[in-house]
């Protein structure tokens, strides 16, 4: 699962007896979900994952029907885009290994059959803590957005510990809320193609920015490179972006939409982005253009050269 | 009537926060050098390290030991036990605010400092 094992945590205006307290509940929060979520080692959604190809009813952990309630809303809005029942074709694929064993690419028969018997959250029944799914080729990989929904349950238990001000950024996605001492944080949002940051963005409050980009996990073989983030239409890599940054209050929604957006593409994402309720986002696309959103104008401001962005209204 | 040392409510409200204070001015006094790396195991400090000064430390998590190397005013975890080795290909640090944490072996490297440009990186 790529939950980002690389963690960390910026307070402000806490001693430092506090902030070590902070962030040994931190780290073990990140270390429980990594457990409870990981859909490829025993657990409790791995076992979930071993018992819904059943198609029997089964009882699941009580501490998973939030995140699939949560993870179903997001899936409609994207259209499917965000599948979170991609779970076996992220296996035809190897990418459920980390890293992944060296090899070639699949079957395209197999991806063929993946994409026909198109596996969803719809088809996962919920009754109560039962559960059961009427596709037997429904897997679970919350991977597209579990690293969001886990950086909200952190920031949710700093706040119950009386933290007012931090950033807490797994493996280079972040929520920020509070400020440092009334003035915002300052958040470097890299350059996915060369080196250093490309832009700089102030938050404060409580914002969460969320980047999904073709280069956090690839192969390549025979010359191609592949990457991770996979089109359930296709069963294939997403193709024409190279990265999108989101801005939004909630961490799951950002992660979520970074990748449906990935998915939709260089011309179809602002009509995803307006489905799933998000209005601050910057696209790479593949030949280096920058696409924003009005509302992404106003909050960036650039580190480095850059082409004239193009500017999409959303829908 | 036996007398007792015995602190009440009151007592150790005012003592807490006499012992709150001393950290926070101990904090505030101590915390901020440049050119340190904060180093913690599950959150405890194990060790402050002078990055100006080159050294090899080794601290004990639970799957085994974490090498962390100080030269040239950075510092790099060296090796670890873990598995996926973000850690060790995090590579050198030396900007201050950068940190690195190994979440399989709870070890973390903060580099301290007051002046940096950015809070956070996202990507």
């Amino acid at each position: 699962m790529a939950f980002g094992t690389l963690v960390s945590l910026s307070f402000y205006g806490l001693d430092g007896e506090a902030a070590s307290r902070a962030t040994a509940a931190a780290m073990e929060d990140f270390r429980y979900l990594h457990s409870a979520w990981h859909p490829y080692e025993p657990g409790p959604l791995g076992r979930v994952n071993e018992l819904l190809p059943l198609q029997g009813w089964f009882t699941y952990p009580p501490s998973l029907r939030p995140l699939l309630l949560r993870a179903r809303e997001l899936s409609r809005a994207s259209g499917g885009l965000f599948n979170p029942a991609i779970g076996e074709l992220v296996m035809l694929w190897g990418f459920h290994e980390d890293p992944r064993r060296e090899g070639p690419p699949p079957d395209p028969k197999a991806v063929a059959e993946w994409v026909a018997a198109a596996p969803s959250l719809e088809d996962v029944e919920l009754r109560g803590l039962e559960m059961r799914s009427r596709n037997p080729r429904v897997r679970l990989d919350f991977g597209a957005f579990a690293k969001g929904y886990g950086v909200d349950r952190v920031i949710e238990h700093l706040r119950e510990l009386g933290v007012e001000n931090a950033i807490v950024n797994a493996g280079g996605d972040l929520r920020a809320i509070g400020s440092k001492g009334g003035a915002p944080w300052v958040v470097g949002i890299r350059d996915p193609r060369g080196p250093g940051v490309l832009a700089r963005i102030a938050v404060s409050g409580d914002e969460s920015v969320f980047t999904s980009g073709d280069y956090e996990r690839f192969f390549e073989y025979e010359g191609r490179r592949y990457h991770h983030i996979l089109d359930p239409r296709s069963g294939y890599p997403a193709r024409g972006l190279v990265s999108v940054t989101v801005v939004a209050g909630e961490g799951a929604l950002a992660d979520a939409a970074a990748t449906a957006l990935m998915v939709a593409g260089p011309e179809d994402w602002p009509q995803v982005a307006r489905a799933m309720g998000v209005e601050q986002v910057m696209v790479i696309e593949e030949g280096g253009g920058i696409q924003l959103t009005p509302a992404m104008v106003r909050r960036l401001q650039w580190e480095k050269p850059v082409p004239e962005p193009r500017v999409r209204p959303l829908p | 009537m036996t007398r007792r040392y015995g602190l009440t409510r009151g007592d150790r409200w005012v003592l807490s926060a006499a012992l709150l204070a001393l950290a926070a001015a101990w904090a505030a006094l101590g915390g901020d050098e440049g050119g340190m790396a904060l180093v913690t195991q599950e959150g405890r400090v194990v060790a402050r390290l002078d990055l100006e000064r080159p050294t090899r430390l080794t601290v004990d998590g639970p799957l085994g030991q974490t090498v962390l190397e100080v030269a040239e005013g950075r510092v790099r975890f060296l090796s670890s036990p873990c598995r996926g080795q973000l850690c060790v290909h995090a590579g050198w640090l030396s900007q201050g605010g950068a940190f690195v944490a190994c979440l399989p072996n709870g070890v973390a490297v903060r580099i301290a400092a007051r002046s940096e440009r950015y809070d956070a990186i996202n990507f």
